[in-house]
């Protein structure tokens, strides 16, 4: 199964990235237009348009982009001369550092707040935290972002509202330009962490070798946290890998928001800009790690529960 | 005892996520140690410190030959790049690094004299050799030949000087030298276009420290820049924040020490904070015009009563009241008054919805129900001044279908007539010849080609004027000229115009000096602010005081 998958994420890349290049070939809007300007005559148009082979069909100009993928060459951008695969290189480590401190955050948050909702489920602090819960995901995260820039920016001035420090520039300002970002993009997903674990909590708890681990005279801190912590995690481990889409998809409008130089923006740039070929670059990428991240929740399942393993 | 261990672990997780961060956060990102003492607007400049300054998008590449600059890119590429003119606060122009411009009898030939004794920051000479090469390299570029048409030769007179041999007279050329066209970039650049796309190289008051694209770039104090005393500053980080409501907070925060802005909100907001902030706000030919721009080559605006209907039914005022908070002025053409070339005369339809119930009612006669589309960016402050518009349209007995493309595509549909009316901003020259291919009958073509004039209006009287302005070296001959041009675009309205733009602003706080206050080199007042939607700057004689 496991040896299966590089072919599926063969198959799955040729698919999207076929559809993406199809998708952006039936835009509107002039590839040359927004290279040369308003003022290009007729002339220069074309002579730019046959030097790009726009003109080529569809898919004679697709199996020459993936003829170079193949060799990894993913082009160079021609609206701004550069490389797509150096610009994917230069905004990447900023989505990544975004997507992880963001899980980090939600899952730092989601594990407390849902073992408490479960212990105490009916109660009022499951109350207030299902509360909270459906507050947090029922905020769209460009007004949580503004909010708290508000608090924590002009108010408070504790942090910045925005601008991107690189780790290897000042690992302090790094974390304190990430802080704000991750934590917007982060509160949705804890509050869905949060629910999917708490119900899982509950069902758990009213299993047959809880009742006997209680009949045992184990702490009630004990059998939650060791015995039925980790079953009750699969759907949350499960969640994990399928929101990576979700937060690749917030992290656009977080990066544009914060002023943070990631992938996302660059993707969305490039749609505006009609640059074709950065667009299929973040495609590619965002399928490869789509992939590659649920493949490893799918490792990570064995580890958390045995039983898969041994089926 | 379960409660303490519930707070445990929420306190404990959030102290995880939160700690290292706010450890290592002082509130303020660290700056440069100023040597200045400390300032306000008005005090007199003082050397050293570090501005930050928000811009609200990327540039698109630093290569004036190859890249296509648009306001931000002259904020950050102008800091390292200069031009061989400059525009004036009067209107008129001066020699930047040029020494001299002088036109021939019939201004067929300008020799461009060279300044003598500077250098670009790599060492190499500035001389009459790399500028030819410089224009020469423009009027090849796809992307500025258009402007060189005119252009017939260049010849290199002697070692620091050049002449520039045109097709015909051109009596406002210098003021193109004021532009991406202008500006002179070393042989080496011109050598490696992608190198100098990303390190831009020039012989400007700063030169290129770091780039991080779609995030900031840093330029430092060039030490041996020709104009003595200048720049103020030892660097200048341009911070890229598209968003504008966060680029505003930002400024609150204290993240940046200035910003650009189109925004009413915070020219309101921020100019309400005397002491805490300056607003500038461009003025007089720097202004675009906000308008509606109509297809005039293609039903149902290619009848000249409905061009009028509309603009009788469209309440500028309203819309002046509604979106703008009462900033900006009420537009009758491409100038506002206060520019200096606006003239009156024509009959430019006012608000008047009995006379645009009467006109549709004409049309309506002829032709049936009359209807049409406006094109619109999806932007939510551009949908309200469409939908305000729409209503009154329907006033008139207009059926108005909105649809919503994204800036790409309005711009092809606008070069390629394929389009009934857009909302358009437009018309920031610094004189009117800059605006002529957009108005010349020459540069309409029938709906499918690519055309530069793209309301497509075809008018004799018009062109004819715009020729007249474009060749006749008498003021007073250019103003008859374009007052022509006013009176002709008032009387056939290809353009519905609605205001003169004026919410292009930047905002610094009250310790940053000189913005919009700069000299040319020989002494003449530079315009302030220039370029739409947001204005830009020289930084070379900007300043920082307190903190």
């Amino acid at each position: 199964m496991i040896l299966a998958r590089p072919a599926r994420l063969a198959l799955v890349l040729l698919v999207v990235t076929f559809l993406s290049y199809a998708l952006l070939d039936l835009l509107p809007g002039d590839t040359t237009t927004q290279i040369l300007g308003l003022s290009a005559s007729e002339e220069a148009r074309e002579r730019l348009r046959a030097e790009l082979n726009l003109d080529d069909p569809l898919m004679v100009r697709y199996l020459d982009w993936l003829g170079g993928l193949l060799t990894g060459d993913m082009g160079t951008s021609p609206i701004t001369s550069v490389p797509v695969t150096e610009a994917l290189a230069e905004r990447l480590p900023v989505t990544l550092e975004l997507l992880v401190a963001a899980q980090l955050i939600a899952l730092g948050l989601a594990v407390p707040v849902g073992v408490a909702a479960a212990r105490r489920a009916g109660r009022a602090l499951d109350q207030a935290l299902t509360a909270l819960s459906f507050a947090l995901l029922s905020t769209p995260v460009f007004v949580l972002g503004v909010v708290l820039i508000l608090v924590f920016a002009v108010e408070l001035r504790l942090l910045p509202a925005t601008g991107w420090t690189p780790i290897s520039l000042d690992l302090g300002w790094n974390l304190t330009s990430v802080l704000l970002p991750a934590v917007t993009l982060g509160c949705g997903q804890m509050a869905v962490y949060a629910r999917l674990l708490r119900t899982d909590l509950i069902a758990t708890l009213q299993e047959d070798y809880i009742t006997l681990a209680r009949a045992r005279g184990l702490s009630p801190r004990r059998i939650l946290w060791r015995h039925a912590l980790r079953p009750s995690a699969i759907s949350l481990v499960t969640a994990v890998g399928l929101n990576l889409g979700a937060l690749i998809g917030g992290t656009v409008i977080i990066e544009t928001l914060f002023g943070l130089p990631g992938v996302g923006r660059l993707i969305v740039e490039s749609i505006f800009s009609r640059d074709y070929l950065t667009v299929q670059g973040g495609v590619v990428l965002i399928s490869v790690g789509y992939v590659l991240v649920n493949f490893a929740v799918d490792l990570v399942y064995v580890a958390v529960d045995p039983r898969i393993r041994r089926a | 005892m379960k409660r303490l261990t519930v707070s445990t672990a929420l306190l404990t997780s959030l102290a995880l996520g939160l700690a290292p961060a706010l450890a290592a956060c002082s509130g303020e990102r660290p700056v440069a140690p100023s040597d200045g003492a400390a300032a306000t607007a008005g005090a007199s400049p003082v050397r050293g410190g570090r501005l930050v300054y928000g811009l609200g998008a990327d540039a698109a590449g630093f290569n004036p030959v190859t890249d296509q600059f648009a306001a931000v890119s002259y904020s950050m590429a102008g800091t390292i790049i200069e031009t061989l003119v400059g525009v004036t606060a009067s209107g008129g122009w001066k020699p930047v690094l040029a020494e001299s411009l002088t036109p021939s009898r019939n201004a067929d030939e300008w020799t461009v004299k060279v300044r003598p004794g500077i250098a670009f920051s790599t060492g190499e000479p500035l001389d009459g050799k790399t500028v030819m090469a410089n224009l020469e390299a423009q009027k090849a570029s796809p992307l500025t030949s258009s402007v060189f048409t005119p252009v017939g030769s260049f010849e290199l007179v002697d070692p620091m000087t050049v002449k520039v041999k045109l097709t015909g007279p051109w009596v406002a050329f210098p003021y193109h030298l004021a532009s991406q066209i202008g500006m002179v970039v070393p042989p080496s650049s011109l050598a490696d276009p992608e190198a100098a796309s990303r390190r831009p190289v020039g012989t400007g008051p700063f030169v290129f420290k770091e780039y991080t694209p779609g995030s900031r770039m840093v330029v430092a104090r060039n030490p041996s820049y020709w104009r003595k005393g200048l720049p103020y500053l030892d660097e200048v980080e341009f911070r890229v924040l598209p968003d504008t409501q966060t680029r505003a907070q930002t400024l609150e925060a204290g993240g940046i020490d200035a910003m650009g802005t189109t925004r009413d909100d915070d020219i309101v907001k921020f100019g309400a904070l005397k002491d805490a902030y300056t607003v500038k706000r461009a003025s007089g030919m720097s202004v675009p015009e906000y308008m509606f721009m109509l297809n005039t080559a293609a039903p149902p605006f290619d009848d000249l009563r409905l061009r009028r209907a509309l603009a009788h039914a469209t309440d500028r005022a309203a819309v002046i009241a509604t979106l703008r908070g009462g900033l900006t002025e009420e537009a009758d053409g491409p100038w506002s008054k206060d520019s200096g070339w606006y003239a009156p005369g024509g009959d430019y339809p006012a608000y008047d919805l009995e006379k645009a119930k009467a006109l549709v009612g004409q049309v309506e006669a002829e032709k049936g129900q009359v209807s049409f589309e406006v094109i619109t960016p999806p932007d939510p402050n551009t949908m309200q001044g469409i939908e305000l518009a729409q209503d009154m349209w329907r006033k008139a007995g207009v059926e108005v279908r909105i649809r919503q493309v994204d800036q790409a595509d309005l711009v092809n549909r606008a070069v390629t007539g394929d389009f009934q009316a857009t909302v358009w901003t437009q018309f920031s020259s610094a004189d009117p010849d800059g605006e002529y291919v957009w108005m010349h009958q020459n540069y309409a073509r029938p709906v499918g080609s690519v055309a530069l004039n793209f309301s497509r209006l075809k008018d004799l009287r018009l062109s004819q004027a715009l020729d007249t302005g474009r060749s006749n070296p008498q003021d007073d001959v250019r103003k008859q000229a374009y007052a022509t041009v006013q009176q002709r675009l008032r009387e056939l309205v290809p353009y519905v115009f609605v205001d003169h733009l004026s919410t292009g602003a930047v905002i610094a706080r009250t310790g940053v000096g000189g913005i919009g206050e700069h000299l040319l080199p020989d002494g003449d007042r530079g315009v302030p602010l220039t370029g739409a939607p947001i204005p830009y700057h020289p930084f070379s004689q900007v300043w920082v005081g307190g903190r």
